[in-house]
């Protein structure tokens, strides 16, 4: 029976600028937002999503193309005026999905740290041809939205 | 309250997705891979069983098995009704839809130039746990490894430096961590007998010793300590030991077996299962346990070989180097580990057997009050589901 090695956080810090309250920043930049229910994409993008996810989502070829969903709010949160240690900015989080619905939702501490695990990329030299899994980011507070849609005007 | 001040992330589905699981870490091991020399860990799963016995069993179910160098946990995939979007920053670079539909205009559009991207959706988190009874290779260890009942000759014998890689293999098979791995090898005095036969089944090529074999080597051992005039209350030479048990140049076991003998009453720290012993001092309390309860399995295993309790004291003590004597007593022995079948006899118990008496004192009670504090379905129906069947 294989034993899987599961390697430790290998940092390689994004480059790119996190919009995110700091809380919800990590050196990947990889975060969880969760919500009850489910994002119903075009059907035209979830073919696409559907073939390519299966097969090579890591081939560069295929350019990646951005579905919109909607705007992510933090309306208490602002990044000069709020204190590190202030977490009331928390309780309120918005999710607008198209133009008429909002979702409300907040940051929660994680009970537990989450580890995002990935299967390892091989390199084309690698010899060992056993699984390889790495944690590629572990995460302590999620953006969750667990309040149904409600309708709201155009913003 | 305004929301003008506030800037808008533009949130958008990637069309590349990416698979990802989500793991939940106990504190502790979010503690240790935080650290600045986090281990690799490894994720054990247990040996196919014979494929046609299905089993029901919960126990003898498949399980995977997350292992850091020192603990196991039970890993238990569990569904959430929830979407879990793992979400990253976008770069500007890529193409992307139509962004009037999110209401993204001319006149808020600089405030939309962050972006979030969500790469993956998870149905599911990997939670770990601990069961109470904690986890040990010992079982496993008991499964795989041939007994050895009487002397036998390896086919072919086994350099010293290949043991540990022949070890390590053996404990790919076990889904525990290293260290419990070798805390069971050591437990059962396990060894090496030789490599050849069985082809790759490495298991098959290490032994480990009855409880009669062990009892003979350790008598062995205490003979020839005498002989020699080896104080085995004091730091000794392994060598000067095991040509203590030499007869006349003749080994009467294998030297491998001697030292899985050795190894068991020592004080053997963390991972020394692979050097070499040269000094070694036994460990009085643990040595005493281990000599009583060997007996006691090599003698009485079962209720109707049961022998009187004066007897077992008298060849327990006779068993033990002089100084050691007085140590002897019935509360020296594991909990459970034997019975009294009647006022003036006593036997072994198993180890499998000792965990049924438990359960059974227990079970009802701690599964009810378990199922009411614990919100997990399958717990809190368990018990219906029984009594329906």
């Amino acid at each position: 029976m294989p034993t899987i090695p599961l390697h430790p956080r290998v940092s390689s810090p994004t480059s790119l600028p996190n919009p995110l309250p700091q809380v919800l920043q990590t050196p990947t930049g990889l975060a969880i937002l969760e919500l009850q229910g489910t994002i119903n994409l075009p059907s035209q993008e979830a073919e696409d999503e559907s073939t390519t996810s299966t097969n090579d989502t890591h081939d560069p070829s295929i350019p990646t193309f951005e579905t919109p969903v909607g705007k992510l709010m933090f309306p208490d949160y602002s990044p000069h005026r709020t204190a590190p240690d202030d977490t009331k900015w928390m309780k309120r989080v918005y999710l607008y999905v198209g133009r008429y619905q909002r979702m409300t939702g907040e940051v929660k501490k994680l009970a537990q740290p989450l580890a995002l695990v990935q299967r390892r990329q091989k390199e084309m030299t690698s010899d060992s041809d056993g699984e390889e899994l790495e944690i590629v980011e572990i995460i302590k507070y999620k953006l969750f939205f667990k309040n149904r849609p409600e309708p709201v005007n155009d913003i | 309250m305004s929301t003008q001040s506030a800037s808008s992330i533009l949130f958008t589905h990637s069309s590349r997705q990416q698979g990802f699981k989500l793991l939940e870490l106990p504190a502790e091991l979010a503690d240790l891979l935080t650290s600045k020399e986090a281990p690799t860990l490894e994720l054990k799963s247990s040996l196919p069983q014979q494929p046609t016995t299905i089993t029901t069993d919960p126990e003898n179910r498949e399980y995977v098995n997350l292992c850091t160098p020192t603990k196991t946990y039970l890993v238990r995939q569990v569904q959430s009704s929830n979407s879990i979007h793992i979400i990253r920053p976008s770069d500007s670079g890529v193409q992307r839809g139509d962004i009037n539909i999110v209401g993204g205009d001319e006149d808020d559009g600089l405030n939309l130039v962050e972006t979030m991207t969500a790469i993956a959706k998870c149905g599911s988190t990997l939670e770990l746990h601990t069961p109470p009874e904690g986890f040990s290779a010992v079982p496993v260890l008991e499964r795989i490894l041939p007994v050895y009942d009487e002397v036998e000759g390896a086919e072919q014998q086994v350099e010293v430096e290949e043991r540990g890689d022949l070890i390590r293999r053996v404990f790919a098979d076990v889904p525990v961590s290293r260290a419990q791995c070798e805390a069971g090898w050591i437990e059962l005095c396990a060894f090496v007998l030789g490599c050849g036969g069985g082809g790759e089944d490495v298991a098959g090529w290490c032994r480990r010793p009855s409880a009669k074999v062990k009892l003979d080597v350790w008598r062995r051992v205490v003979e020839g300590a005498v002989l020699q005039g080896i104080d085995l209350g004091k730091q000794f030479l392994v060598q000067d030991l095991w040509r203590s048990v030499l007869d006349e140049g003749e080994e009467p076991f294998p030297r491998a077996l001697f030292e899985g003998v050795v190894r068991r009453v020592c004080e053997v720290g963390d991972g020394r299962l692979f050097e070499d012993l040269k000094w070694a001092s036994i460990d009085r309390a643990c040595c005493t346990q281990w000599v009583g309860e060997t007996y006691l399995e090599a003698m009485a295993p079962t209720t109707a070989s049961s022998i009187g309790r004066s007897e077992f004291l008298n060849a327990w003590k006779d068993l033990l180097p002089e100084s050691w004597r007085d140590d002897v007593a019935f509360s020296k022995l594991t909990e459970n580990s034997y019975k009294h079948p009647d006022p003036t006899t006593i036997c072994f118990v198993y180890r499998t057997d000792r965990q049924k008496i438990k359960k059974n004192v227990s079970t009802d009670a701690s599964s009810a009050t378990a199922a009411k504090k614990t919100r997990n379905w399958h717990e809190l129906f368990k018990d219906q589901k029984r009594q329906k069947r």
